[in-house]
């Protein structure tokens, strides 16, 4: 798959996961790949980047019994930059539907 | 793959890198891998569902390739601004690779050559540098270099198809007298003829290893799932290991040399070495008409067999056979053998209490678990 075309397709899916509540690296990957068929390794990537970009907070939760567990948090730029990938998103495939039909 | 052996592989791709990107990513992996055993997860079904770490290395490039991740180990080079075909006075090489195929070859003006052997221009593929005597190069993999909004590039995903652009082979051309040759590539295949390196250094992760007339003094060759294939090498000091792709050793002649497998196997064949070790798990061990001064051979699972002379050896396996025909030079074999529940079959002497005496006898210690001894 092209490049930039997957890593928007990610970033949007992910940022669009922690829209609703904060979730940890496992929880994250599991549902995304039980969606589509891709390397989940590839998602820590994307999730370093969003980090990078600010657009996800991290912090750690400790539980006894095991290490502590990271949990992605969007933030405001996070949330504003989810909202422009999708309606880029929507407007790129509508015209898609247009066209195949 | 275990866990253990893909956190160590990932560590190993990740050296390159800066230090903190590689540690966060390392952690993340932990944090998943305790994550999915505790939902009833083998460590193999996590390690496929990471996915292969080569195609992770990539996925680093494509993703992080407008970041600035790397280590900066290019720093004290001079970074060359215009392609050369042509370097003068060079006997070091490296070259840090991902996809690109290697060929090495003798150069015909004793300089340093690099090109792409389909003639495309390097520059866009191929960061260059130069410090005194070494050369140094890096692949460079994001060819996109698109910045600003992701999904821009989308229009492209249909003109691009399924984006995988054929292999790339850099031929490089070397002098006849090399101080250190080092080439890392990820997937790429590395191809050496003719060359002369006091030190040499090849590892591929999944890329095969392939040598025809080579001599180093030191030589350090490395691959995970790569098969290593030499002819007629020679060398003072040699160290070989895959993990799962086979060693095949022909025709060469070396001091001393270590190979070490997982399950690949290993073949020594027409080759002489005055010490040689080797070790698999479960890969095969074969030995054909070699002559080896001091031979240390050790599976758990794979069989030794093989038909050679030896002036000393210790062959040891747990539940693999051996099976051996030595050829003996006029000289008797003093054998020590030791089986638990295999069958031991051996032509020779094994009573004796005197010293032996090298020049008369050939000494050979033998040890099974389960498997079965046998020496002609």
């Amino acid at each position: 798959m092209n490049t930039q075309f997957k890593k928007g397709a990610l970033e949007l899916c992910v940022l669009s996961q922690l829209k609703n509540a904060d979730k940890y690296g496992y929880e994250l990957t599991e549902t995304i790949s039980q969606e589509m068929e891709l390397a989940t390794g590839t998602l820590y990537l994307i999730l370093k980047r969003l980090k990078d970009e600010d657009y996800v907070d991290v912090y750690s939760v400790e539980s006894e019994g095991r290490p502590a567990r990271k949990y992605y948090h969007l933030t405001q730029k996070g949330l504003e930059y989810q909202q422009a990938l999708c309606k880029e998103w929507k407007d790129f495939t509508a015209a898609v539907d247009r066209l195949i039909w | 793959m275990t866990k253990a052996e893909y956190m160590q592989h990932l560590k190993e791709a990740l050296q390159g890198y800066d230090r903190s990107f590689a540690e966060e990513i390392l952690e993340s992996y932990e944090e998943h891998f305790a994550d999915g055993i505790k939902n009833g997860r083998t460590e193999e079904e996590i390690c496929d569902e990471l996915g292969k770490i080569e195609n992770f290395m990539k996925d680093i490039e494509d993703m992080m390739g407008d970041k600035d991740i790397h280590t900066h180990e290019v720093d004290h080079f001079t970074a060359i601004e215009e392609a050369k075909e042509r370097y003068s006075g060079i006997n070091k090489i490296e070259l840090a690779l991902v996809s690109m195929n290697v060929k090495v070859r003798p150069s015909e003006d004793n300089e340093l050559h690099v090109y792409l052997e389909n003639g495309r221009e390097k520059s866009k593929y191929l960061q260059e540098s130069i410090s005194g005597d070494s050369y140094y190069a890096r692949e460079i993999v994001d060819k996109n270099h698109k910045k600003g909004s992701a999904l821009k590039g989308l229009g492209f995903i249909f003109l691009m198809g399924i984006s995988c652009e054929e292999d790339q082979t850099l031929v490089v051309e070397v002098p006849s007298r090399l101080n250190s040759l080092k080439i890392k590539t990820m997937s790429g295949d590395l191809k050496l003829q003719e060359v002369w390196s006091k030190a040499l250094t090849l590892e591929t992760m999944s890329g095969d290893i392939e040598q025809n007339k080579i001599y180093a003094e030191e030589a350090i060759l490395k691959t995970a799932s790569g098969d290593i294939q030499l002819r007629d090498g020679k060398g003072k000091d040699a160290v070989l290991q895959t993990t799962s792709g086979d060693i095949s050793w022909r025709e060469g002649n070396v001091e001393e040399a270590q190979i070490t497998t997982i399950s690949g196997d290993v073949d020594f064949m027409g080759s002489k070495a005055s010490r040689l070790k080797i070790k698999t798990t479960s890969g095969e061990v074969e030995l054909r008409n070699s002559e080896i001064a001091d031979l240390n051979a050790a599976t758990t699972s794979g069989d030794i067999e093989g038909t050679f002379f030896a002036e000393k050896l210790s062959v040891q396996s747990i539940s693999g056979d051996i099976d051996m025909t030595l050829d003996r030079r006029g000289r008797e074999l003093i054998a020590k053998t030791k089986s638990v529940s295999g069958d031991c079959d051996v032509y020779g002497r094994i009573h004796y209490d005197g010293t032996p005496d090298p020049t008369r006898h050939i000494v050979g210690y033998f040890s099974t678990i389960s498997g079965d001894i046998e020496i002609r």
